[in-house]
């Protein structure tokens, strides 16, 4: 098949993901809203921590820099970690659509893929990018262009570790149906592991040696961080090299591992 | 050359089953019993090119089963299948670009947006030429009256017009074998005639092969052919009007009578219905023309009378009660 009809038929899967999420507009608004509620949460916590250690900085963040970062966290999350593929997986397999999508000239995992990444721009373009600009305009930021184009290379390398990563846990749909309780935990550990709820500078050496190594502080805090200056360059290509060293393995886990599910596929039998 | 569309040979599928236990310690209640149910058993056929073949059989008989091999979903057991000379699902990619399934409602269109939407989404993933695709909407809209349709938001359709725009959806890269599984169910008479018909016409132009999978009795009139399957086995594989034949040598007689009390109808046949003054009697073709059953209609009683063949639903119920019959 030529090159350009494959091209074509991504870009139809592409297209449709976007389109879909275009047609919930109001989920996006809504979503929002809630990104700011849990960046008031985390807000609180650390306003608390601030006031009554009587310090003016931790770990070289003053109180209203954690505030940035917290917004910015959850603005980068639509887009970086927070991508739709265990959930597909797992409605296409409790409602037997993954039927129709077995049934398409375009492979499984292409199709959730290329749809996670329609869902993941739209978000990005009608959800972050305002929220960035909007964050930039209140705390009187100016991003130099290289912190802009680290910070795109690292979302476009995060989004593809977590789709990885919840592709991994979707396929465990295909033996447990039901799997909300682990893309909960694993949200979570996200955020965790992530910087999402402290950020990874506070925590000691032996524990930023642990997190540096694992790939979702790509995912949050060192775009966070490229956005507001605090990371050396050296850094953030040493935070891009680990990324991408887990991004081949998981790759490679994801094939076999999809390989070795597909024929389990039952729940739609009968 | 594959002489075949569809060519399947000794075919088998197993599903693991669990089944909970009811007696026994809280131990044992606990833990499941796993067994492997046979899905098919050893199934044989072969389809030729625009063919339009009925899958019958009840539920569980594995005739979605059958259809998720055919079409890549599933992997037989056992056996060999071809569909348009590739292994399904080895060469699934392949097979899809030649291939139309039909599930559901709306299988193959998103429920938030315009069913145009799908179309346009199905031009892309089947690469369908941009000249070709629009000759082909304006040809599928109007024979399946969706003109006016096509354009509004998939959830705020009917039930039918879902089901003809699903079917568009998924012939509109001209395959050249559909497998449709129940494609008329929950839909009002106008649309179920325009989906037969868009089948009989696309098999008499492009010679389509279409494997239809039904419980609507209506819809088997238009296959040549039908597939019978029970528990996973192939029971019946003959033309529509052979199996309509099989009990060909009854008729249905309605008889309207004033005072049912009167008669002893069991003298003449079965009695299948009884509904105050009406009786529906299953009466042998020979005991029609005897002087006995003369008498009958001509009674007093009798004040008017119907004589029918048995409808195919009729027959499938007798096919399925005689293999009950031999299992015992």
């Amino acid at each position: 098949m030529g090159v350009l009809k494959r091209v074509d038929r991504y870009l139809a899967v592409l297209v449709i993901g976007f389109k879909q999420q275009l047609a919930y507009k109001k989920d996006y608004f809504i979503s929002l809203g809630f990104r700011i509620f849990a960046s008031f949460i985390m807000i609180a916590v650390w306003t608390a921590v601030y006031l009554n250690s009587n310090v003016t900085s931790i770990g070289g963040f003053t109180l209203p820099q954690m505030y940035i970062y917290f917004f910015l966290i959850n603005a980068i999350a639509i887009v970086s970690f927070n991508v739709p593929i265990s959930e597909n997986i797992q409605d296409d397999i409790q409602n037997g659509t993954i039927t129709t999508a077995l049934v398409k000239p375009v492979a499984y995992t292409s199709q959730v893929f290329l749809n996670s990444l329609g869902n993941n721009l739209f978000a990005g373009l009608a959800v972050t990018l305002p929220f960035i600009i909007l964050i930039s305009f209140i705390g009187h930021f100016v991003f130099t262009l290289q912190a802009v184009a680290f910070f795109l290379i690292e979302m476009a390398l995060a989004f593809i570790i977590s789709t990885f990563i919840f592709f991994l846990v979707g396929t465990m749909a295909i033996y447990l149906t039901n799997i909300w309780g682990i893309i909960a935990v694993t949200d979570s550990l996200y955020m965790l592991l992530g910087g999402g709820i402290v950020p990874l500078n506070l925590l000691p050496s032996w524990a930023r040696g642990i997190f540096a190594v694992l790939p979702m502080q790509l995912s949050l805090y060192t775009p966070a961080a490229t956005l507001l200056g605090i990371v050396s360059t050296g850094q953030i290509i040493q935070s891009l090299l680990v990324g991408a060293a887990w991004a081949v393995p998981l790759f490679i886990l994801s094939a076999f591992v999809w390989n070795r599910v597909r024929g389990k596929i039952t729940s739609v039998g009968g | 050359m594959e002489d075949y569309a569809v060519d399947v040979e000794d075919v088998g599928k197993w599903f693991k089953a669990h089944e909970v236990r009811r007696s026994g310690s809280i131990v044992t209640r606990l833990m499941r019993k796993t067994y492997f149910k046979r899905a098919l058993n050893d199934v044989s056929f072969r389809i030729r090119p625009g063919e339009i073949v009925a899958l019958l059989g009840r539920n569980g008989s594995g005739k979605s089963t059958l259809i998720k091999i055919l079409s890549g979903i599933l992997h037989a057991d056992s056996g060999r299948v071809r569909v348009l000379g590739f292994e399904p699902w080895t060469q699934r990619i392949e097979l899809a670009q030649q291939l139309g399934v039909v599930l559901g409602a709306h299988g193959q269109l998103f429920w938030n947006l315009p069913a145009v939407d799908a179309f346009e989404y199905m031009r892309g993933v089947y690469n369908i030429e941009r000249n070709e695709y629009t000759r082909r909407m304006r040809y599928f809209l109007k024979i399946l009256d969706l003109e006016h349709v096509y354009n509004r938001q998939v959830r705020t359709m009917s039930l039918g017009e879902q089901m003809k725009c699903n079917f568009m959806a998924s012939v509109l890269h001209n395959p050249k074998i559909v497998f449709l599984d129940e494609p008329t169910i929950g839909v009002d008479l106008p649309s179920k005639i325009a989906l037969r018909k868009t089948v009989t016409e696309l098999q008499a132009r492009y010679k389509t092969t279409f494997i239809l999978t039904t419980h609507i009795v209506e819809d088997i009139s238009i296959a040549q052919r039908v597939i019978l399957l029970s528990k996973g086995k192939v029971v019946f594989d003959d033309t529509r009007p052979k199996l309509e034949a099989m009990f060909g040598d009854k008729r249905h007689v309605e008889l309207h009578v004033s005072e049912p009390g009167k008669i002893r109808f069991s003298r003449f046949g079965r009695v299948l219905e009884r509904d105050g003054t009406m009786v529906k009697l299953e009466v042998s073709k020979s005991k029609l023309k005897t002087k006995s059953f003369f008498a009958l209609l001509n009674r007093r009683e009798v004040l008017d009378y119907r004589v029918a063949e048995p409808g195919l639903n009729f027959i499938l119920n007798k096919f399925y009660a005689k293999l009950d019959r031999e299992k015992r």
